[in-house]
């Protein structure tokens, strides 16, 4: 009951929640119907980012943040269970959130696709996998920020390092170019950073097309893909856990 | 015996009436980077605790450390020095939060979450069953009387309702050690009453409860006993307890009020005098008899005796200026 | 008891997390796909039997049509279609991406006509200048056999992908790649264009570059290759996908035929060679480490005449030159000749293999960084690192001559003007 209920509450804990859910499949909706992707690629990309990156902002913003900044977690955190739960559960709440609403996508694309001329929704699947797992990393990232900064102010921080670091980077890779520091910092946004470029490919086939090996998909690729996107995920949660449970909540009123 | 001293605490060892021990807990709060210099002691070196069945109001100025001490005994923050238990156990551990109740100053709950939905998921998160969260939930809107608005959403609710649905929460499942912060905020008279009778319910099952409370006039309706603090100390009550007992006698006579209580009493214990009428310092109900025998005997004609009691505010004033003054 | 038990799984599922995340980020590194012995292919009978009747099937076809889609991870996809006839006729059509740009190749024997739905399009050879110049109602005209379109094709740099099979197979040639073939073996089966089809797998060059083919049963012809060239810091991949796959059906001799329209206007594209630094023109020097890790300073050799050679594993071409070039450093050495090659392309140690195999004793540079790779294409001008690309330095570190490929006539006369010793061939 104890995980139901903080399950649950993933789903009411801000108003505008399901909002964010119709939105989003409206947008896709939207876009399907306007641009009728000659590729899954198209949509799948579109789809990776909106679910995998924005949704996921949206949904985690102030997750424990805003527990924290209203005095609510004093209360939480009295209660006879391991704090770590608060993050876990939690965290499950958003992941099935996603789930839903990616199965929700799913059968909203395929609908479209028996409506319109073309059809392109082969290997859609994998895109949506890819989603979720990006989706799962993005806000474990983000729950974790959560613990130290109070409201919203996690998927901010995040949203503007995303973009503010995809462009600074770029500028860094044209600055470093040949020299050592752009192969340490292709590593670190390759592995240590949500695994966009990797799922993508993941997603997009490009291990299998391209993959030194026979066959659609390489198999031990795509495998070792999502293992270090899991992982990956495990380690933001980690640290989020291990703050949290370190963190002292006060309202002195001294 | 109002608080038992770390002294009497030892004496009793092993027989764990002891809800709450603290001992030499001190706490510094100091903001990362910053100079020691600036760093604030909001607790120094404080030793208590709390039996069985005790009601215990934490009382003192703003900055005195009730909240810390509160925080520290909850598990929220941890002391710099010194520990906690909670029923032999720390106070920051699961076992430890089994016996908890706790209820915040300003309880704060989702928004659309309904009463009824708020006391299910608290009942959940202290992991009872289904049935039981829906007994649990049931009993908890009589016991607290919130039946008119158990169905409304939170963010709807008065400052007295929300007191009342936190004070639900934290009583939920009888917890043996409830920490009550300002419990009677937003209460009416007839809420506060209720309050009361609820707490005296608690101690006489066994419950202990801590109080932090800046209304005196209530937390005496509430408690007796109390521990007073000041600048991240706690005063001793051992000699307050007579203190709260103390009071002043108002003595009228005749004439030659003056003359008579030179005559009668030492000057420390006349608080103000005038041709008719006496203010007698009163160290304990006892003394009246004499005080009023050495009055007649130096010749006074009593025309009225008052004797009025010190209330726990003028023990608050009165040990806030000695502090001060130390 | 219950803490440490707790705490002992916790170990054991942290240990399992590092290994396995540690097996992955091998899996997705560099290093699982870097050349090892092991991936040169052995020799497998029936491999090779299949290989053979690919072959077979290419010569014996009268006509041969199909539709083919190449991509790669570092290259974007061109579509192409494909139209061979015996004895000399193709027609190859090309487009870029989204683009609706045609580029159109037919040939009919001796020459090879390229023309553009519209203006032609940026190529390996333009610069601004020229394209705003030469861009509209241009086609260009040009000596070649329908063997060798694809490398025409690559050559000016039209497609962003280039065709891995070769129509030269369909003409009765041979792959050009075909002698450097280690062994092929057996993959299994695997569907491609909705055919099951046999796969084999072919090393070259001692796995400098391996080819995936799946083979249709039904006609013997791929349905896709897939190639994959182990290059310095990656390998370079590209998947060539078929479809729509015709032998033997009816297709006209007009589709062959093309005629410019009015106002179209021959254009000559700029050769390569065109690009290389100017006789009279200061060698760019460098600094750059040898294969054996030390550093090689071309300033160092001022004294001598320098022959410099711009060489790959896997272009037999440049093989065959650094041949001819060790051949020479033996008749050559301590006479005032300086052979020094330098490879910017390929993986060390399939270049030290080469190099050790071919007993290589002259100087060679090996590095791939961007640094040198920049120097060369900008500082020396090398526009395509197709084949072995000379140059002759002079005593006053001046350009004499510089060449692609292997030209028996422009070394000698380069080493007599530089004042070098006379070149036996």
């Amino acid at each position: 009951m104890r995980a139901y209920e903080l399950i649950r509450e993933t789903y009411f804990r801000r108003s505008y929640i399901w909002i964010a859910h119709l939105s989003w499949l409206a947008v896709y909706g939207v876009f399907w119907w306007s641009f009728v992707p000659a590729k899954t690629e198209t949509m799948g990309k579109f789809i990776l980012i909106g679910s995998g990156l924005f949704l996921a902002l949206t949904l985690s913003a102030g997750i424990l943040g805003d527990d924290i900044a209203s005095g609510r977690i004093c209360v939480l955190v009295t209660k006879p269970f391991w704090t770590g739960k608060l993050y876990l559960f939690r965290w499950i709440g958003l992941s099935l959130q996603a789930a839903v609403h990616l199965l929700l996508t799913g059968v909203l694309l395929g609908v479209l696709d028996l409506l319109t001329p073309k059809n392109s929704i082969e290997g859609l699947g994998v895109w949506l996998l890819a989603t979720w797992l990006l989706f799962n990393a993005v806000a474990a990232l983000s729950t974790s920020l959560s613990v130290v900064l109070g409201r919203a102010f996690n998927s901010l921080l995040l949203l503007v390092v995303f973009v503010a670091g995809y462009l600074l980077m770029n500028a860094l890779m044209v600055l470093l170019r040949g020299e050592a520091g752009a192969g340490w910092l292709t590593a670190f946004v390759r592995y240590a950073w949500p695994p966009f470029e990797l799922l993508r490919k993941f997603a997009g086939g490009e291990y299998g097309p391209h993959a030194l090996t026979v066959g659609r998909f390489s198999l031990s690729h795509s495998v070792a893909c999502v293992v270090h996107s899991l992982v990956l995920t495990c380690v933001y949660g980690a640290v989020g856990i291990l703050l949290l449970c370190r963190r002292q909540f006060s309202r002195v009123r001294e | 015996m109002l608080v038992q001293t770390e002294q009497e605490t030892a004496c009793e060892a092993g027989v764990q009436p002891m809800v709450v021990e603290c001992h030499g807990l001190t706490k510094v709060f100091r903001r990362p980077f910053a100079s020691l210099d600036k760093a604030v002691c909001a607790l120094r070196d404080v030793s208590l605790s709390v039996r069985r069945g005790q009601i215990v109001g934490l009382i003192g100025p703003n900055g005195a450390g009730k909240s810390t001490l509160l925080n520290l005994i909850a598990g929220l923050i941890l002391p710099t020095q010194g520990r906690v238990t909670i029923c032999g156990r720390p106070a920051r551990s699961v076992a430890a939060r089994r016996y908890l109740g706790f209820m915040p100053e300003h309880p704060v709950f989702p928004g659309l979450y309904t009463a009824r939905a708020v006391l299910r998921y608290h009942a959940a998160l202290l992991g009872l069953s289904a049935q039981s969260i829906a007994r649990q939930v049931d009993a908890s809107i009589q016991r607290l009387h919130m039946q008119e608005f158990a169905d409304r959403p939170a963010s709807d609710f008065s400052q007295g309702m929300k007191q009342r649905l936190a004070l639900a929460i934290a009583m939920m499942s009888d917890p043996p050690l409830l920490l009550l912060d300002e419990p009677s905020n937003g209460l009416d008279p007839i809420g506060i009453v209720e309050l009361r009778d609820l707490l005296q319910q608690l101690r006489d099952a066994g419950a202990s409860v801590v109080i932090s409370s800046h209304r005196l006039g209530e937390l005496e309706k509430l408690t007796s006993d109390y521990i007073f603090m000041h600048r991240g100390r706690i005063v001793q009550f051992g000699d307050e307890l007579t203190a709260s007992q103390a009071g002043q006698l108002r003595v009228g006579v005749v004439s030659d009020g003056e003359a008579v209580a030179r005559a009668a009493l030492p000057s420390s214990r006349v608080l103000s005098v005038c041709d008719t009428e006496l203010m007698i310092a009163i160290g304990e109900p006892d003394e009246v008899p004499d005080v009023v025998r050495d009055l007649v005997a130096a010749g006074a004609k009593i025309t009225s005796v008052l004797l009025r009691r010190e209330n726990i505010e003028e023990v608050f004033l009165r040990l806030c200026d000695e502090g001060d003054s130390r | 008891m219950q803490m440490r038990k707790k705490t002992n799984i916790w170990i054991v599922v942290t240990a399992a997390a590092v290994i396995v995340e540690v097996w992955a980020l091998y899996v997705l590194g560099a290093s699982a796909a870097r050349w090892r012995p092991a991936m040169i292919v052995a020799e497998e009978p029936a491999a090779r039997a299949l290989y053979e009747a690919m072959i077979e099937a290419a010569h014996q076809a009268r006509t041969l049509s199909y539709r083919s889609f190449c991509s790669g991870p570092g290259s974007g996809p061109s579509a192409y279609s494909v139209q061979l006839k015996k004895p000399n006729l193709v027609r190859v059509e090309m487009t870029n991406g989204m683009s609706t740009k045609v580029t159109t190749v037919v040939g009919d024997g001796d020459r090879l006509r390229v023309f553009w739905s519209g203006d032609r399009p940026f190529l390996k050879v333009d610069d601004f200048e020229r394209n705003e110049s030469t861009q509209s109602n241009v086609y260009v005209d040009m000596a070649g056999s329908p063997a060798g379109v694809a490398d025409e094709m690559a050559r000016l740099g039209v497609a962003w992908s280039d065709l891995v099979w070769s129509p030269s197979v369909f003409f009765n040639g041979a792959d050009e790649f075909e002698p450097h073939i280690d062994g092929i073996r057996l993959r299994g089966t695997n569907e491609a264009s909705g055919e099951e089809c046999d796969v084999i797998e072919v090393s070259y060059f001692k796995a400098q570059r391996t080819r995936h083919y799946w083979l249709s049963r039904k006609d013997h012809l791929p349905r896709r290759v897939k190639e994959i060239v182990r290059l310095a810091d990656t390998n370079r991949v590209i998947a060539e996908e078929w479809a729509r796959v015709e032998v033997n059906a009816a297709i006209s001799d007009e589709r062959f035929a093309w005629s410019p329209p009015e106002g179209f206007r021959a254009w000559e594209p700029p050769e390569l060679e065109d690009f290389l630094l100017k006789p009279g023109s200061d060698a760019p020097d460098f600094e750059l480490p040898s294969i054996s890790g030390d550093a090689i300073r071309l300033s160092d050799l001022r004294d001598e005449v320098v022959w410099l050679c711009l060489w790959q594993v896997g272009s037999p071409e440049c093989r065959e030159q650094m041949r001819y070039l060790q051949s020479l450093h033996g008749k050559t050495k301590d006479k005032g000749l300086a052979i020094l090659g330098v490879n910017v392309a390929d993986d060390r140690r399939i270049a030290q293999t080469f190099v050790r195999d071919e007993a290589i004793s002259f100087p060679c540079v090996l590095d791939s960084s961007e640094g040198a790779a920049r120097l060369f294409a900008e500082g020396y001008g090398m526009k395509s690192s197709e084949g072995p690309v000379n140059f002759v330095i002079g005593r006053d570190g001046k350009i004499v001559d510089a060449w692609y490929g292997q030209d028996s006539n422009r070394a000698p006369a380069a080493l007599q003007a530089a004042g070098g010793q006379d070149v036996d061939r």
